[in-house]
């Protein structure tokens, strides 16, 4: 296992360099003028050119994407072309919201999904299972930004629960963090939590329906045990191999999240540098984003390794 | 298929399960609520400021240069002018500066002399000279509003001269504009003002409890020189980029005045919520194009433009009817404004007329549009073509539309700036001006319109320039030079139980005087 783990790691390392290039390309064509969109409507031609000057845009392509490339093996990804502020410093602020935004919401979509998942698998065809399946339909169909903005509009602006949006850090309001994190996270795990409850569900009924599991009970093996400490452990193995998925799905997803609620996290960043142009950000941004889903497809295959040697990849 | 049913003993557990989790909801619940921030602050009686102002705006900081990119709702708070427009978007008032005394060729101010930087440096008339200079060699538009001033003298500590080296009937606007106001010498020196504002200004940012990107916070500074006029102790800027959460944002409290879009204004007022409109810009047609052998050298074809110029669908489809349509682009408080001046009337008869007059031209062009315009843009291109014009669209992001509509590219745009604002002075030189910012062709402005200026310029007596000035605007009108005005608004929905209302100055985009909001204790 600490040689694939270290094999892995070090195949990220290309990975990565590719994303850097793919990005860097793409975005070299955005037809935005930087200067332009820093100076507004002040500024002569004279300035913008000497301000992109400044930037180093007039330098070639390649000779900036190196640069680049060896700041960032050093930790340096650069300075804001808009707010001359070090990359470091808006990556590090945004990203521990994002995170904050997406592994909470997954740990709600996992918890209730396998929770409502196995309820539903214990009573299969009842009303129960009936109205779990039905709703999980829903949920996954509903889009996120029409579930966050009626969220909103139900618990925040109707029955005045919870704020409509907004950040408070933790380390100043605990509590005011917390309850500004409920609808976003709510919106972010609905859906996913939906997909995890209906493969849990089947995963269940399989493993329910086994001879190995018949047998226990015949034996009479107390039935909370043959539950979670036999079926669903096999049941599992789709489920966290869906949640390494959804990972990577749910940090596309905060992107729109974060706007609805006004949460100042990397995707708000991305999205700001992508209509002003901001290369930097957007470099560094999306390199980190693919370096998470990476990380978090090693973290899974692990997992499933733990959680079952007989399937732990080679 | 069969179902499987658990023994007994297992719904009991789901049973005791589901208990459990009920009560670590509630407990959860009772965390929050215990821990959740204490009720916002309200203003208490009594002299001095108190309280806190929370606003929510569309658009976030990203840079304390106050002559870059639009940012008049932040940089307000630090900051303040020799001198600081009026309510009515276009007189000037006091501020920094007390008085002053105009000549022929100088301006002499006087400074109050009870004012310090927020770092502790005393601003002095050095300090006012070095900011001058300091915008003069920036090479922004802020220093070409400055051109006319020559050399500049300390008198004393609180007193000086600028000589003019030529007149500028719209200097003092021009330093009463964002990008003139007065940053400590010593911040400018060392380069930290663009990234830390320090000015004279009643608010100081509170860099501590600032999250960037989602609130700005502002305390007030104990040493302004009229903490009398102050209301609002602190003062916070919630960015909220999506236009319906700054709504809700206002309805639930979490801010005590946003800016909401039209759409919602109605919908606003029913839910109890004070509304503010004011004008912000005025939006006219910029024929760039409009030199010798270009599309718009023909002035019947100009005025065909502006006879086909669809006003009141766009004000319906885009604005919910709220645009106001004026006659000339000079504001009505403008000494030289005309009233007998109207606007063309929509008349798509008489643009077709005038295309033929001009022998059918074939005038083909692309105008570009930001984000968000798309319904009143399909509606120009639709009345242009149906007036025998051949229009296609362009449709960009802002920041791209930004950078490129000066590139000289598009012959014909549709935008504004606010320096033109000031006066017939700024509108030609800015506008018709050979050399002028919205004159990326470069087109020579006619003879006819040159006289007028430099008679204007040289005018011996206030009342002669007037007179001047107001023959160049019905020249411009009768030429059709522009057309097409359009008045835009802003609102601010704001929560009556929290705040009074508040005050703002017309044709200054997000310019809510956060100081003098009363807040309700």
């Amino acid at each position: 296992m600490g040689k694939l783990i270290a094999q892995r790691l070090l195949a990220m390392i290309p990975l990565l360099l590719v994303v850097a290039i793919v990005v860097f390309a793409l975005f070299s064509f955005i037809p935005v003028d930087v200067a332009s969109v820093i100076l507004g409507q002040s500024g002569t031609l004279e300035d913008r050119e000497r301000l992109n000057s400044e930037l180093g845009l007039d330098r070639p392509a390649w000779e900036r994407f190196f640069e680049w490339l060896a700041g960032a093996v050093r930790g340096d990804f650069g300075t804001s072309y808009i707010t001359r502020r070090p990359v470091l410093d808006t990556v590090a602020t945004g990203l521990p919201i994002t995170l904050s935004l997406v592994v909470g919401g997954l740990a709600i979509a996992v918890v209730v999904g396998i929770a409502v998942g196995i309820t539903a698998a214990l009573r299969p065809g009842s009303w129960l299972d009936r109205i779990f399946t039905g709703g999980a339909s829903i949920f996954q169909a509903i889009p996120e930004f029409w579930l966050g903005l009626l969220l909103v509009w139900l618990i925040a602006v109707q029955l005045g629960w919870l704020p409509a949006g907004g950040f408070v850090d933790f380390g100043r309001n605990p509590g005011g963090w917390l309850e500004r994190m409920i609808l976003p996270w709510l919106t972010i795990a609905l859906g996913p939590a939906s997909q995890i409850a209906r493969i849990t569900r089947t995963g269940m009924i399989d493993q329910l329906q086994s001879q190995y599991v018949r047998a226990l009970i015949a034996r009479g093996t107390p039935f909370p045990r043959v539950v979670f400490r036999y079926a669903l452990k096999n049941a599992l193995l789709p489920v966290v191999a869906l949640a390494g998925l959804l990972l990577a799905l749910l940090l596309g997803s905060s992107f729109v999240i974060e706007g609805i609620f006004a949460l100042p996290g990397l995707g708000s960043e991305v999205i700001d540098a992508l209509g002003d142009g901001d290369l930097p950000v957007l470099q560094a941004s999306i390199v980190l984003v693919a370096f998470f889903v990476i990380l978090s497809n090693l973290l899974v295959d692990v997992a499933i390794g733990l959680i079952n040697p007989k399937v732990r990849p080679q | 298929m069969h179902a499987l049913r658990p023994p007994e003993r297992l719904i009991v557990y789901t049973k005791r399960s589901t208990a459990v989790t009920v009560a670590m909801f509630a407990a959860a619940s009772l965390l929050i609520a215990g821990c959740t921030s204490a009720p916002t602050e309200t203003a208490e009686s009594g002299d001095g400021p108190s309280g806190v102002f929370r606003f929510g705006i569309n658009f976030d900081l990203t840079s304390w240069n106050p002559m870059l990119a639009p940012n008049l709702t932040y940089v307000q708070l630090p900051y303040e002018g020799l001198v600081a427009l009026g309510g009515d978007g276009f007189s000037v008032v006091p501020q920094l500066a007390t008085e002053w005394v105009e000549d022929e060729d100088s301006i002499t101010f006087t400074l109050r002399d009870d004012v310090t930087f927020h770092d502790g440096t005393p601003f002095t008339a050095d300090a006012a000279i070095a900011n001058i200079e300091h915008i003069q060699e920036s090479g922004t538009e802020w220093a070409g509003g400055l051109s006319a001033i020559g050399a500049m003298t300390a008198i004393d500590d609180y007193t000086f001269e600028l000589e003019l080296v030529a007149p500028n009937p719209s200097l003092l606007f021009n330093l009463a504009s964002r990008g003139n106001v007065m940053i400590s010498p010593e911040a400018l020196e060392s380069g930290s003002w663009e990234t830390e504002p320090v000015g004279t200004g009643p608010y100081i940012l509170n860099a501590d409890e600032t999250v960037t990107s989602s609130v700005y916070v502002f305390d007030v500074s104990e040493d302004y020189y009229a903490l009398d006029e102050v209301g609002p102790e602190r003062v916070e800027i919630h960015y909220i980029g999506d236009g319906a959460q700054r709504y809700n944002a206002v309805l639930t409290g979490a801010v005590d005045a946003a800016r909401i879009g039209p759409e919602v204004v109605a919908e606003a007022e029913s839910a109890g919520l004070g509304v503010e409109t004011w004008t912000v810009l005025r939006y006219h047609t910029f024929f760039f194009d409009s030199g010798v052998g270009g599309r718009f050298e023909d002035p019947l074809v100009r005025q065909a433009i502006c006879y086909a110029y669809p006003f009141e669908d766009i004000n319906q489809a885009q604005y919910e009817g709220t645009l106001e349509q004026p006659s000339q682009r000079l504001l009505e408080v403008d000494p030289a404004y005309v009233p007998e001046l109207e606007a063309y009337p929509y008349d798509l008869d008489r643009a077709r007329d005038l295309l033929a007059e001009a022998g059918n031209p074939t005038v083909s062009f692309t105008i570009p549009f930001p984000e968000g315009q798309e319904a009143a843009y399909a509606l120009k291109q639709e009345s242009f073509n149906a007036a025998g014009f051949d229009v296609t669209l362009e449709p960009m992001s802002s920041p791209q539309y930004f950078s490129s509509y000066l590139t000289g590219e598009y012959p014909l745009v549709f935008n504004t700036s606010t320096s033109e604002d000031g006066g017939m002075y700024n509108y030609y030189k800015i506008r018709f001006a050979e050399d002028g910012g919205l004159n990326p062709l470069g087109v020579q402005p006619s003879a006819d319109l040159v006289s007028l200026f430099d008679s204007a310029v040289a005018a011996e007596s206030d009342d002669e320039q007037i007179d001047a000035f107001k023959e160049m605007n019905t020249y411009i009108s009768e030429n059709a030079l522009d057309c097409g005005f359009m008045d835009i608004s802003q609102t601010v929905a704001y929560s009556p139980d929290t705040i009074a209302g508040v005050d703002v100055v017309d044709f200054s985009p997000s310019s809510v005087i956060y100081k003098s909001v009363d807040l309700i204790g």
